[in-house]
């Protein structure tokens, strides 16, 4: 391949791809609609840095496919993908600022051009763009041309500076919430009410570097000690780590206002039914699309035994509880047998018809005298524990949290045992596992069950947090949203999925502009990971066991001779 | 004797045979005495049944779509419904474009057509794009990967599209020489849905036409037997399997536009539905299988439109119209249990050891 | 061909071995080909028995029959006196036949450990409270299903790597894996479909070997399935040759190697030959 072959080839043409994923995401409205708020305040709206991250990210991966090895030629790639990224959305500008494209795109307003250009108008701004481009380009060819330490360094850098102003709306109510001199010194020093201040995000990236480098520097020292130590010190460091992580996860509302404790309770609601769909997809390999089915049945089972409306039969919620969870059984029972004989994507789409069904009969007038039609049913009583009601956000979080743990509890004495081996068998290949005596049935049905059982859990905390249920609640989103969580977690990794649950539905609660681009963010998400990385975020444990084998086993035969 | 038919005959066996009668005589039960009651005069039925005609062929465009990427990469294109939303939402924009003009009253078909070609064009580009970009690169994965990767990329079309266009519901401007009726054998018959079952009738028979007579058409019957032989015998695979999905998006696209045009509305979520029916359409039909998709869909459509009426009014159920999504889905698992390869099922599907 | 002293105790189909498996009158029918026409065949307990023939004459098509996984449309299996034509194919496993295949296919991503664990499924009963609450009995019971897995490990020669994933071993290593997880069943009738198909001339060697093994050690009854003729003269006390789903011979390698219907069979008719 000659050079400039491969200067259209990767600086072209990724450019152009990056130039059109920009142009998306303005159109759609996102540059613009997160313009409002800053990374660093007065100078980096988050809608512009997330433009510049893509175009960097376009000019960077120019740079890496060129097949050349010269550095000249993979910087001048890079800077080449930056100018035809620019490049694209100026030529957008000048055609949107002579037509008016409004009509059909309903974002391309003049306040996103003047977004793109730097507020400049003219050929000056176009300048600006352009200019833009050619940097981001430069700078990611001066990344590619670094050697391995400082590339890191600078990436990882920068993105947390990118993390600390995404999540201002979590750290700075924290620190506030103490309103201790130190803390309240450090919220000013690094925050302004919108966007971290320029001085603290020089100081981030330098105290990030320091303790970058310091942990490079003793990285094997550190990971060899641990590692001679002696079996039971490690095994007490464990129990220490989790002993942290417990105290952490009950004082947790303290250290959080009323506004993040109730992000915290969606979050851990998600995190259920996510542990509930884990053993369905996860564990089971059935890809279950209806699954808020089983959330609304728990949802109304609770509703119906509790509130005074419909029926008044005045359970309080302990006692509806146990009935909720076996009702959401028994519907993930019969809603198994009818489809158990499926595969794959035709379970996925039964399952889909299963829950529209649901939600259809639930919303009907036919049946609206018993289960309250599209009015739903409201006055629930919130949980009474002994004698102590629970109305807050920060109460209902330990009615989930004990949830999350009895249903991590289960999920892991049941992954290593017969059933949970009867299931990951049946994942991996249906026919061999009948062949190995497994009743499919069965199996699949306890699978249906289990992960009912988990839903229904959810949807009575769910509806007794809410106080009132509706259909609307209950629509496929709900299913699709467990269904991401679950994979772009890890399935059948059960850390992935309280960080699955925590990055997808905690961040959209916090950056309410995100909240329309919610289910575009996901699909790309999914696409994505199926492409580069389908065992998801963090990945199930035994990959690492894997490679860890691996390394033994070829230390072992290399010493042999 | 016991013990022999104790193993071979399952508990669910029986629990789904009993639901499957169960739900056939409440079926008949319905029929029986909404007929006996009279609830309905025969113009009624006969308008149901024009509805259900249209209705029906509309689903059955999509449904070739499904059945025939199903067909090539044994995979359901979940993304499908989105394609058929992409292209009168574009086309919405023409059309309104050439109403205010009063071109569209002036010269109907003229405009008809360009709202058609601009459709399809866009409702074919999506499918391909998202062939090229989400599942090609999937071949040979696990069968998990590629479903949800389209679901992925079902989720990102529609809300990409609600970025774009915004996520009002747009009325469709009304085009005059489709307003109004005409009497065909003495049954009143609205314009739009005769001209809707004729023009789907005559896509259906070129789409047909195409598959099973041209070089292309072949081909593409050919990947879809055996993918490996096909390449052997010459056929550049990739390129027939962009091409069903470029038959198939264009079918999509003008289903689109018979859709608004029948509807006169569009919106970013208006594929999910009819993408779900025209799914089960093509597994009435017997999915892979052409004929049986158009014959599916007509079929969903009659059932759609008369089984409310038909079923549940006898039954005493009041607004049964509200149920009609659920009776189309519960025949889809019903079809799945009894019936997996369809009305026109010949290819059994063998399990391969 | 000199035949090894211990086969001579199992040579003769009228011996007074108890037959194991008694197949009557098979026939199965894939819409108008008979695959399988009016099979009878009968295993004697602790013999290894052979199938070979053509491409396409029925073999594995015989075994899926065998396992539940079709269902033949006429004729009757018994396995020890007792009918398994018609149960499903996890029901034939507690029977006592277990099988590996052409294309191994172990569960790619479990460790070498719970496939085997897997294969010993048929002998555990907890089911779902047993685990959750963490029952004595359970407990027991899974230590010891640990312990046979562990055990067929190192029969199988694979110390050392249970925790490995099952896609990352080898293919000589997947083979035998397989063969553990087929053993871990504790069947009376072990199927073996190609158990050396893709192995060079010493990795066929050791299989030979192990088969034997087997059923020396184990006292298990094989039926194998088998391309290389070296493998069926040598290690099978009987050989069962099909043709276009007929059985057209059966008896000692030896007969069969001379038998001059089943050379036809494989190199085409006498005429065709003599035309060349």
């Amino acid at each position: 391949m000659t050079k400039a072959q491969s200067l259209w080839n990767h600086g072209v043409k990724i450019g152009a791809i990056g130039g059109v994923s920009v142009l998306v995401i303005c159109l759609i409205g996102m540059v613009e609609s997160f313009g409002k708020r800053f990374i660093i305040a007065g100078y980096l709206p988050m809608g512009v840095t997330i433009a510049l991250i893509i175009s960097m990210f376009a000019a960077f991966i120019a740079a890496k496919k060129t097949p050349i090895p010269e550095k000249s030629i993979q910087f001048a790639n890079a800077v080449m993908s930056g100018f035809v990224t620019s490049g694209l959305l100026a030529i957008f500008v000048i055609i949107g600022r002579s037509i008016k494209l409004r009509v059909v795109f309903v974002e391309a307003s003049p306040v996103l051009y003047n977004i793109l250009t730097g507020g400049i108008s003219g050929a000056g701004g176009i300048f600006i763009l352009l200019f833009a481009g050619l940097l981001c380009g430069a700078f990611s060819g001066l990344l590619i041309v670094l050697t391995d330490l400082p590339r890191k360094l600078i990436i990882n850098a920068i993105a947390t500076v990118f993390a600390l102003g995404l999540l201002q709306e979590l750290i700075l109510p924290i620190l506030n919430s103490w309103d201790l001199g130190v803390t309240n010194y450090l919220a000013g020093l690094f925050y302004t009410l919108n966007g971290l201040t320029p001085i603290g995000a020089i100081l981030a990236v330098i105290i990030f570097c320091i303790l970058y480098l310091l942990w490079h520097a003793n990285q094997n020292t550190i990971k060899t000690k641990y590692s001679n130590l002696p079996k039971a010190t490690q095994k007490k460091t464990k129990y220490f780590g989790l002993l942290i992580l417990a105290i952490i996860l009950i004082f947790l509302p303290q250290f959080l206002g009323l506004f993040l404790s109730e992000v915290l309770t969606i979050v851990g609601l998600y995190v259920l039914l996510g542990l509930g769909l884990n053993i369905v997809v996860g564990y089971a390999g059935l890809l279950d699309l209806g699954y808020v089915a089983f959330f609304a049945i728990g949802s109304y089972v609770v509703a119906l035994l509790t509130s005074p409306q419909i029926f008044d039969i005045g359970l309080n919620f302990w006692q509806a509880l146990p009935i909720a969870v076996i009702c959401g059984i028994l519907a993930g029972v019969m809603l198994g047998i009818p489809v158990l004989k499926m595969r794959g994507d035709y379970l996925a789409i039964a399952t889909l018809g299963f829950g529209e069904i649901i939600r259809i009969l639930v919303l009907s007038d036919f049946l609206k005298p018993w289960l309250g039609g599209a009015q739903g049913i409201g006055s629930i009583p919130n949980p009474n524990f002994m004698g102590f009601l629970m109305v807050k956000p920060q109460h209902i979080y330990y009615l989930i949290l004990a949830g999350c743990i009895l249903v991590v509890f289960i999920s892991l004495r049941l992954k290593n045992s017969r059933l949970g081996r009867a299931w990951m068998a049946m994942r991996e290949d249906e026919d061999v596992a009948q062949a190995m005596g497994i009743n499919l049935v069965a199996t699949k049905l306890l699978a249906f069950a289990t992960g009912a059982g988990f839903s229904a859990l959810s949807g009575a905390i769910f509806a007794s947090k809410i106080g009132s249920v509706y259909p609307h609640s209950f629509n496929v989103f709900i299913s699709i949203n467990v269904v991401c969580i679950v994979i772009i977690g890890g399935i059948g990794s059960l850390p992935g999925i309280v960080v699955g649950a925590a990055a997808l539905m905690g961040l959209p609660e916090l950056l309410r502009e995100f909240a329309d681009y919610r289910m575009f963010v996901y699909g790309v998400a999914l696409v994505i990971m199926m492409l580069l990385r389908p065992e998801g975020l963090l990945p199930e444990v035994r990959h690492k066991i894997e490679l860890h084998d691996e390394t033994e086993t070829g230390t072992q035969t290399a010493a042999q001779p | 004797m016991f013990q022999k038919w104790k193993d071979r005959v399952t508990v669910t066996d029986i629990v789904m045979w009993m639901i499957g009668g169960t739900l056939l005589l409440m079926c008949l039960w319905g029929s029986v005495s909404t007929i006996r009651a009279g609830l309905y005069t025969k113009s009624h039925w006969i308008d149901f049944v024009i509805f259900g005609l249209a209705q029906g062929s509309i689903y059955s465009l999509i449904a070739t779509g499904y059945t025939m990427v199903y067909g090539v990469l044994k995979m359901i294109n979940f993304a499908h419904g989105e394609v058929f939303m992409s292209g009168p939402f574009t086309g919405y924009f023409v059309a309104t474009a050439m109403w205010r003009s009063d071109f569209l009253d002036n010269h109907p078909i003229i405009a008809i057509i360009a709202i058609f070609a601009v459709a399809m064009l866009i409702s074919t580009m999506i499918a391909y794009l998202v062939e090229k970009i989400a599942y090609r690169p999937l071949r040979g994965a696990p069968r998990l990967i590629p479903l949800i990767t389209a679901i992925g990329a079902s989720f990102f079309l529609q809300y990409l599209f609600r970025g774009l266009y915004g996520s009002g519901i747009n009325a469709y401007p009304d085009v005059k020489v489709l307003e109004g009726f005409w009497m065909i054998l003495g049954i009143r018959v609205l314009k739009i849905q005769a001209i809707v079952i004729v023009a789907a009738i005559l896509m259906m028979i070129v789409l047909y036409g195409f598959i099973m007579s041209t070089k292309v058409g072949k081909a593409i019957r050919a990947v879809s037997e055996d993918k490996e032989a096909a390449a052997l015998m010459g056929i550049d695979v990739d390129a027939m399997i962009s091409t069903t999905f470029v038959i198939g998006g264009m079918a999509a696209g003008a289903a689109g536009v018979l859709y608004a045009l029948m509807y006169k509305q569009v919106h970013f979520f208006m594929g999910f539905i009819p993408g779900l029916k025209a799914f089960t359409a093509a597994v009435l039909g017997g999915i892979g299988n052409i004929p049986g998709a158009m014959l599916g869909g007509v079929f969903l459509g009659l059932i759609e439109s008369v089984a409310p009426a038909l079923f549940l009014d006898g039954l005493g159920i009041i607004a049964p119209y509200q149920l009609k999504d659920a009776i189309a889905f519960t025949m889809l698992v019903m079809i799945l249990i009894f019936r997996p390869t369809g009305i026109l099922g010949e290819r059994l599907a063998t399990k391969k050891a | 061909m000199k035949l090894k002293p211990e086969r001579k105790l199992l040579l003769s189909l009228k011996g007074d071995f108890m037959t194991l498996l008694s197949i009557q009158n098979m026939t199965k029918r894939f819409g108008g080909l008979v695959a399988l026409n009016a099979l009878n065949i009968n295993v004697k307990e602790k013999s290894i028995h052979s199938i070979i023939g053509p491409n396409g004459a029925g073999k594995t098509t015989f075994f899926n029959c065998l396992t539940g996984f079709y269902r033949p449309e006429e004729g009757e299996v018994l396995l020890s006196g007792n009918s398994i034509v018609g149960l499903s194919p996890d029901r034939i496993v507690h029977k006592g036949i277990a099988r590996t295949y052409q294309n191994i296919r172990l569960f790619p991503n479990l460790t070498a450990l719970e496939n085997v664990m897997v294969g010993y499924h048929v002998h555990l009963k907890s089911s779902f409270i047993g685990p959750i609450l963490g029952l004595k009995s359970t407990k027991m019971e899974e230590a010891k299903a640990k312990q046979i897995a562990m055990d067929l490990l190192k029969y199988v020669k694979m110390e050392g790597k249970e925790n490995t994933l099952a896609k990352n071993f080898p293919y000589g290593e997947q083979r035998r894996l397989e063969m553990a997880r087929a053993l871990a069943s504790q069947p009376k009738l072990l199927l073996l479909d190609e158990p050396t198909a893709g192995m060079n001339p010493r990795e066929t060697q050791d299989m030979m070997d192990f088969i034997e093994h087997m059923r020396g050690e184990i006292g298990i009854t094989i039926v194998l399935i088998e391309h290389q003729m070296r493998v069926v003269m040598n290690i099978s006390d009987i050989v069962t040759v099909f043709d276009y789903g007929k059985m057209i011979a059966e008896g000692l390698p030896e007969e069969i190697k001379n038998n001059k219907t089943v050379i036809e069979a494989y190199l085409g008719s006498g005429d065709a030959a003599d035309s060349h």
